[in-house]
């Protein structure tokens, strides 16, 4: 339990602290900002079910981080049987990237364009990588899985998206 | 660092940092409403429960004709004076020319097709529950709903609840535990009373009016799927084609957790053959049982895990057909 605080007061005060933290992280995994708050909402409720296991701040919000990676991962579960179910040109669904696409730069879209077509999984590992700043020992616990499938997928991540952006550039 | 970490880094930074504190929503922080188990949680507020119980009998039969809306018995249509709520959809309606719900696939294609205004979220949903197609949804709309019927179907809180007890069967699921709608979509915590005070959610519905058009309030909502957080369904996929034998699997955090997974139609009807139940536990572990399913159409996967104090303590859902 962390030291000194019950889960009402400690859960406000990591939710000052690390809300946008949280909300920016979902927002790289679900791509729209009114969804990447709903999933950090539900991340800070989860919190106080595990507040009383929960040693440090530091672990809460490694559990925040994992709940927010579940929750998103369950948001694109439903998103990409959705565009499989768009079956024609007009159907197309175009889910916009990050908010504001337009004030990002085309090197910057190239690279969040491919980012969104790998697997989840991949995809979740470079973002706790390069955006979250986790080590591979990190990541691994907070997805639940080996460093050893983190390490293949940030390199089979990083591969696909350095020849998609190359194939562009042909 | 190479070239291609540079660009991913940047590109991840300038995309995330787009937004700052000043563009969130107000919100506050969550108030407590799921509740830790520790080991020695169950056995001892179990006994808790028993005594309360035996003690507050009385008290409790005379007041839970008091309880607030969002409570209601097992089975029983919110705020209606109905049956229970599967059984009031108008199913067989003739098809109503004024609704724009194509068919892709065989499944309705829903609230954000082309021909149906595209809502903010840009996405569709497979409608799960109560309403079976668009033509149900849109005979509540326009004939039942304004004649007085099932009210609950134009609230979120009372349809995701109705969901938890009158389609799952979930008794032991009770309360309205947390609320968060944002234009056509809304997340609905449901659970129950602990005994010590305060809620325990069980899971967290994801709700979407069924339109034909963004900003229709007189829509009624529909089920149509579960925000996944300490207990997952990850498999099979959202609206995968289910073979006879599927594959369940998720992951879980909890402490001594007996998972139970079954099948239904739209009508309710369980379709899964019998399922060995799973024992999991730890942090993220996963868990995976093979399940027979005789239905066809679209389906709904329930998974839940229970026992300590209530039968349905965490539950998720996934949307499929055959």
């Amino acid at each position: 339990m962390i030291a000194g605080a019950d889960s009402a007061v400690g859960v406000e005060s990591l939710f000052r602290t690390h809300r946008l933290a949280m909300v920016r992280l979902a927002l790289l995994l679900v791509d729209d900002r009114e969804t990447a708050e709903d999933v950090a909402q539900e991340a800070f409720a989860a919190l106080h079910r595990r507040w009383n296991a929960l040693s440090s701040d530091a672990a809460a919000v490694a559990y925040l981080r994992t709940c927010v990676v579940n929750g998103s991962r369950s948001i694109l579960r439903r998103r990409r049987t959705a565009r499989l179910h768009a079956t024609t040109a007009n159907d197309v669904v175009t889910v916009p990237a990050a908010d504001g696409p337009a004030l990002l730069g085309e090197e910057h879209r190239e690279v969040l364009a491919a980012l969104r077509r790998l697997p989840a999984r991949q995809r979740e590992v470079l973002v706790l990588r390069y955006w979250s700043e986790l080590t591979e020992s990190q990541i691994a616990q907070t997805l639940g899985i080996s460093v050893g499938a983190v390490k293949s997928s940030a390199s089979r991540g990083r591969d696909a998206i350095a020849a998609q952006l190359e194939g562009q550039q042909r | 660092m190479s070239d291609i970490d540079d660009r991913i880094r940047t590109a991840l930074t300038a995309a995330a940092t787009q937004i700052d504190e000043r563009d969130l929503r107000p919100a506050a922080a969550p108030t407590r409403r799921r509740f830790h188990q520790a080991r020695w949680a169950p056995p001892l507020l179990a006994a808790a429960v028993v005594a309360a119980v035996a003690i507050t009998a009385g008290v409790l039969i005379a007041s839970r004709d008091a309880a607030g809306p969002s409570r209601v018995r097992p089975g029983a249509s919110p705020n209606s004076t109905s049956t229970a709520p599967i059984t009031t959809v108008a199913t067989g309606a003739a098809p109503v020319s004024t609704g724009r719900m194509p068919v892709k696939n065989g499944l309705t294609c829903s609230f954000a097709d082309i021909s149906c205004p595209t809502p903010s979220n840009s996405l569709y949903y497979q409608p799960l529950w109560p309403f079976a197609s668009y033509a149900e949804a849109h005979q509540w709309e326009t004939v039942d709903g304004p004649a007085g019927r099932d009210p609950w179907h134009a609230d979120p809180a009372s349809t995701a609840l109705a969901f938890a007890t009158g389609y799952l069967k979930f008794a032991d699921i009770t309360t309205v535990t947390s609320r968060t709608v944002t234009g056509e979509q809304a997340h609905i915590g449901v659970g129950y009373a602990l005994p010590t005070g305060g809620m325990h959610t069980a899971a967290v519905l994801h709700l979407v009016r069924y339109a034909a058009k963004v900003g229709d309030a007189a829509a009624g909502w529909e089920v149509v799927g579960s925000d996944d957080t300490t207990f997952t369904l990850d498999r099979p996929t959202y609206l995968s084609p289910v073979p006879p034998t599927l594959t369940v699997d998720g992951r879980v955090t909890g402490v001594d957790e007996n998972i139970v997974v079954a099948v239904r139609n739209q009508a309710g009807t369980v379709v899964s053959g019998a399922v060995p139940r799973v024992p999991a536990g730890g942090t993220n572990s996963p868990w995976a049982v093979r399940v027979p399913v005789s239905g066809s159409g679209v389906l709904t996967v329930v998974a839940y895990t229970g026992g300590h104090l209530s039968q349905h303590e965490q539950f998720a859902i996934q949307g499929v057909h055959t």
